[in-house]
Parts: structure tokens; sequence; C-alpha cells
């Protein structure tokens, strides 16, 4: 991982940047960071998805703590792809936000999953907690899908992807040249990587620090 | 190609998460051995 990642920021930098127009082409290198880190998000509350069915289907408080952790790193994950995004835009449509449908979803997505936060720490009781939680993970998961693949490629926006406000589907289809994908590709793929491995290392600390409480 | 700078800073950062990661990793293995 640590080579592939390497070769993102080296590859990031070697390449022209992939959509080289405005004041400073070289800002649109944050694509190769941007777009794997909303990539992650996605995956990340999949994560919180699978330990909370693991939760109801086991009733073990264990995966319950692990929905929780991918959702927090799930958080972390949003919040860079909105401000890595946000930059992206001030020098691409020259505002940081333009309440495009993309941004528009992405800050919906945060308060959905801020609101499962405050649901967890709203309810005293371990079972009650874990019960609800789980439940709303899977309606948060819900809401993933439709804020990041439905919503934005039904509205006329600014992102690729969207719609035109004419009605046309120029723009509809992201495409990307080889050498582009030669780093956006890997960097995706370590980005998910990176995620699981601190996901990992998460559940460790988690448990070992369960051991020590229990002496 | 562009500016240096950024690829050094994107570098550097990356090389400090890993490799706290790694000593955040080597510590939990330890621990867990000990269990």
């Amino acid at each position: 991982m640590l080579a592939v990642i390497a070769w993102v920021c080296v590859g990031a930098w070697l390449f022209p940047p992939p959509t080289p127009v405005m004041d400073n082409p070289a800002v649109f290198r944050i694509i190769y960071f941007h777009f794997p880190m909303a990539i992650t998000t996605v995956v990340a509350f999949g994560t919180g998805l699978y330990f909370s069915i693991r939760y109801l289907s086991t009733r073990n408080l264990k995966y319950d703590t692990r929905a929780a952790l991918s959702a927090r790193l799930g958080i972390i994950f949003c919040v860079l792809a909105t401000v890595s995004g946000s930059i992206f835009a001030k020098q691409t449509w020259g505002s940081y936000w333009n309440w495009d449908p993309r941004e528009t979803s992405i800050f919906m997505l945060l308060l959905v999953y801020a609101a499962y936060f405050a649901l967890r720490s709203a309810l005293a009781d371990p079972d009650q907690k874990a019960n609800l939680s789980a439940v709303y993970s899977m309606f948060g998961f819900v809401a993933t899908i439709f804020f990041i693949f439905i919503m934005p490629r039904i509205m006329p926006g600014l992102h690729p992807g969207a719609p035109k406000p004419t009605g046309g589907s120029e723009g509809s289809i992201i495409t990307f040249s080889l050498e582009t994908a030669s780093v956006l590709i890997p960097s995706a793929l370590a980005h998910i990587g990176l995620f699981y491995w601190i996901n990992k290392l998460a559940f460790d600390i988690d448990d070992a620090k369960k051991e020590l409480s229990n002496g | 190609m562009g500016n240096y700078i950024p690829m050094i800073v994107a570098l550097l950062g990356w090389v400090a998460l890993w490799s706290y990661l790694i000593s955040l990793d080597s510590k939990v293995k330890r621990i867990k051995k000990h269990e």
C-alpha cells in the first residue's frame, strides 16, 4: 500500500491534469484524492451496514461497536471528500459552495450520519442503543445510495454525470484517459485499503480496551 | 508536470501517516500477543 499511494502522489503530479481548464489547471489534480475519498465514504457506510446486520442477526454488541467505528471513519472520509471538493469547486465553478445536487446530497448525508451519532449518544441502555442504531444504519445506507448514486444523476447540476439543464445528455457520461485511470483506479483501491486498515486497527484497539476493563 | 511542492507534501504526509499506522499496528499486535 505504501508503494501504491506513493505512486498516486507521484502519478498525480506526473500526468497532466484530467481537465485542463480555468486559471489554475494544477488544482484539477485534487480529483485523484477527492473521488477516491467519496467512494471510500460509500464503502465505509456499507461496512457499517454490514456490521449492523451482523449485530441484528447475532445480538453481539461487538458488532454494534464495529458498525459505529465504520460509520465514524465514513464521516471522516465524507468530510475530507467535501473539503477537497469545495477547494476543487472554488477553482472550477468560482465558489466554495454552489448547492449543486451532489454538494447538497453530501451535506444531507453528513446530516444523516450526524443524526446516527446523536441517536447513539442519546441512549444509555447498550442493547436499546445497538438495536435502534442498527435499524437506523440500514435506513442511513439506503439514504447513502440515494444521495450518492441517484439524486445527482436525475437533477441537473455542475458535476459530471448530471443531466444538463437543457435536457441533453452531454457530459452525463464520465470518461477518463488511460493516464488518468492509471492513477485514479489505484488511488480508489488504496483509499479503500487504507479505510480497512484503519478500521481494523480501531476494532483491535476497542477489543484491547474491553479486555483491560474486564481485567 | 507542475510544481513539485504539492507532490512532496503529499508524499511526506503519506509516509508520516503510514509510519504512524505501522507503529500502531505493531503495538496492537504486541498487546494481542500478551492476552
